[in-house]
This record gives C-alpha cells, structure tokens and sequence, in this order.
C-alpha cells in the first residue's frame, strides 16, 4: 500500500501536522509517547512498547490480520493466538476513574477515534464484546511467536522480555 | 458417505413425507427401529491436550452427548440456566414495548426442556432438546452463504460473518434448535458474540473444548444437581464417558427415520 503522508505534495507536511493536531484532540488523554499517538493512557497498551506487529503495520494491516484470525478461530478453533479480536479489546481497552472499562468504541476510545475521523464504519462491536467480559481462554503475550513483518522478530521479544508482567496473561474468568 | 447411501437415504427421506401426510406420525417423534452404532466411527483414543488449542480442530474428535431422559427431572431448568450464564443468553433484554408472550417466544435458547406424555398411558418423560450436531446437518445443506457449517469436530455452527439472516436454517432442522437474534444485544460475553440478525444454536461449548476443557456447562449443571442426565464426551473414543453410558444403555437418536446420525444421543424415551 501507498504512503500517501510521504508524497511531495505542497503543503503535505502542514496537513500531516494538522492531522496530527486532530489525532490529539480526538484521543483525548494520549500518551504521546512515540510509539502510539492514538493509544488511551489508561489502556494496558500505553505502557507497552509496541502491538502485536510493528506499530506502523498495525496501522495499516490491522483489519487484514483480525480478519485473518476470525476465520482460524471460527472453523480452527484457534482462540490463543495473538491476534485475537478479544486480545485487541482486553489490551486497548481504557478505563474510567473508578477503574471500570469504557466501551473500546465509544467516543474518542481506541478504535472510534480514529475509525470516526477516517469515517470508516466498523462492525466488529455489533456483536462482539466491548469490554474484556466473560473470557474463556488465556490470552498469550501480546508479543510473543511469529511476527507478520520479515525482520522484526528481535524487535518483538525484546518487547516481550521488556515488557514483562505489564502484559501477563489474564487469568481465567470462569 | 458414498453416493449411493447418499441416494439411499434420499428416497427414505421422500417415504417418510409421504408417511407424514397421512398422518401416522408417532407423537413422541421417534421413528421406529433399533439403533446401531455404526455410523460412529472406529475408535481413535486420543485425549485433547488440557491447554489452548495451537493446531485446527481434526476429526480424530467427534463431540457428542448422552442424555438419559429418565434421569431429567420434571421442573428442572440447571441445564436450561446454565447454558445461559456460559452462553451470555441470560444478558438479552426483551425490547422495549414487546409484549412478553411474544418476546418469550423470540428469545435466543439453545436448550429447550421437552415434556413429553404418551396419551395411553399417561406417563411423562421430560427431556433437554438443544441441536443434535448431525453427522448430516440439514441446516448446512441449505444455508445459501455457507454460514452455517460443521466443523472438524463435528459441531454444527454458525458463521455469524456470513451469515445473512435468512432463517432458512431454522426451517430445515427438524428438532427446532435454532435462534435467531431480532435485536441489538447491549451487553455481550467475550466467549459468546451475539448480533442482531443472525441464527444462532448450541455451539457443545466450543470454547471451553478450544481451550481443552472437555465439559459444557449444561452437563456439568445437571450432574452438580446429582441428576447426571447428561454425559458430554468424544464419540469416536470407547473410553469416553458418553461411550462408556452408550455402552452400558440403549440410546436412540430423535428423528433416527431422517438418518442425520445425530450426536447428541438419547435414553429412556
């Protein structure tokens, strides 16, 4: 896919510094940290150093890589992996004052904030879960196995031995 | 199947209709004939890993119950309940100026109770009746999508991302085990998705066998009652607690003149 950000197009880097303007303002309580301008700060994801592949293939893939997962899940009854619709909304989720999951598509939350500015429809939360509720498999490390883009696998496990018990696996709810 | 079973059973299907009309179908729905096992395949004994399921589902598992109806007590709804604490079924609310009769008759349920009286003699039999997870499902051989489908295991499901709401399904099987969602679900379970205007049916707790617990809630729910009512297990391995009450109790399928070769397996009827 084409990065459009990058064309020489006058005035293309006025727009990237508007859009980012908006990206902050959507968002809401951003940790702008470098590696996830868009994550909520109270979400488990802000503290980690990157998602499940490199932040700039999540950015562009990251329909591709759940659709992928659906089907594994639905006719392989593979739930584990770390691709997991479920893992995407225990990690993003953020919370409230008292400590209570928002709706991870709720207003400036993870997905609609960018998916209301991009007005790109998402239907994932038509039926599934929006807050972490009622799982029934353990989530493995958001970082851990095989990474979708050549060459980052280092990346990814020193993610997974920096990271360390921030992202444990959740414990069973059942 | 071979073709020619495949044609065989065709034309019995057609008989039965023909039967039908006439009007001499037995009221209890179950056909005539002893039931062999046969259609169970040979026994491979390979227990499921007690962990996470890292490789697709094979057909080394069949997933299959054992119901015995005599033990099901009148008035008990455990298996019922259960079914819709695991299955988030208990979080559906009836839509706002619905009347309750109809809303109650709309609701998703994967499990109904069957109370069943023979005129003559007046004795009742209850029994749980949820999809019966056909080796032959007819709710697949309609489904215009591909929505609904058997996996490799044996349990019948539904797709609910290509699924269009078309309730031809629900049409076609024959035990009346399928839901289909009317409205939009507020609150919803991780394990269990649930959205307007798909079908939905038991699932055998795929998500519990995914993660390598080899239970569901309905049957745990009725042996904690001390009833045991109903045995879950693997029907293609002997050593299983379904094989082994199989083994030791005639069991037949509801329906056995429509030869789906169900797995859920009943008792005392």
């Amino acid at each position: 896919m084409r990065d459009y950000r990058f064309t020489t197009v006058p005035g293309a880097s006025a727009a990237v510094a508007l859009t980012a303007l908006l990206w902050l303002g959507l968002a809401g309580t951003v940790q702008a940290t470098g590696i996830g301008d868009f994550v909520v700060g109270s979400s488990k994801a802000a503290g980690l150093e990157n998602c499940v592949e490199p932040t700039e293939y999540m950015r562009r893939n990251h329909m591709e890589v759940i659709r992928h997962q659906r089907d594994t899940t639905v006719y392989g009854g593979i739930r584990s992996t770390k691709h997991s619709l479920s893992g995407c909304v225990e990690c993003h989720v953020g919370y409230d004052d008292k400590h209570q999951p928002v709706a991870i598509d709720d207003d400036d939350q993870f997905c609609s904030a960018c998916h209301d500015y991009a007005a790109v429809t998402l239907n994932c939360f038509d039926c599934h879960a929006t807050v972490p509720q009622g799982e029934a498999w353990n989530q493995v490390h958001p970082t851990m196995g095989h990474s979708l883009v050549p060459g980052v696998e280092t990346q990814a496990a020193a993610a997974t031995a920096s990271a360390g018990s921030a992202a444990a696996p959740e414990s069973k709810t059942r | 199947m071979s073709r020619e079973e495949e044609q065989r059973v065709d034309t019995q299907r057609r008989r039965f209709l023909g039967v039908a009309t006439a009007g001499t179908v037995a009221g209890t729905a179950v056909g005539s004939g002893a039931l062999t096992l046969g259609g169970l395949a040979a026994a491979v004994a390979t227990d499921a890993a007690s962990a996470p399921r890292t490789e697709p589902v094979s057909k080394i598992h069949r997933w299959g119950m054992f119901v015995d109806a005599s033990k099901c007590a009148d008035g008990c709804t455990a298996c019922v309940d259960a079914c819709d604490q695991e299955n988030g079924l208990n979080l559906q609310s009836e839509p706002h100026g619905s009347n309750e009769a109809k809303w109650q008759n709309q609701r998703s349920v994967w499990i109904r109770k069957v109370k069943l009286q023979d005129r003559a003699s007046g004795h009742v039999t209850n029994l749980p009746l949820m999809c019966q997870h056909c080796e032959h499902p007819p709710c697949v051989d309609v489904c215009p999508t591909g929505a609904s489908f058997k996996r490799a295991d044996g349990i019948v499901m539904v797709d609910r991302h290509t699924c269009i709401g078309c309730r031809y399904c629900m049409m076609a099987c024959p035990y009346k085990a399928r839901s289909f969602i009317h409205e939009q679900v507020d609150q919803k379970l991780t394990r269990a998705p649930r959205g307007k205007g798909c079908v939905e049916s038991c699932n055998l707790c795929a998500h519990r066998l995914d993660e390598g617990d080899i239970s569901t809630a309905c049957a745990q729910a009725c042996a904690d009652e001390n009833h045991h009512a109903i045995v879950f297990g693997d029907l293609k391995d002997p050593t299983s607690p379904v094989r082994q009450a199989m083994a030791k109790q005639a069991s037949r399928q509801i329906r056995e003149d429509l030869q789906l070769n169900t797995g859920v397996r009943y008792a005392g009827l």
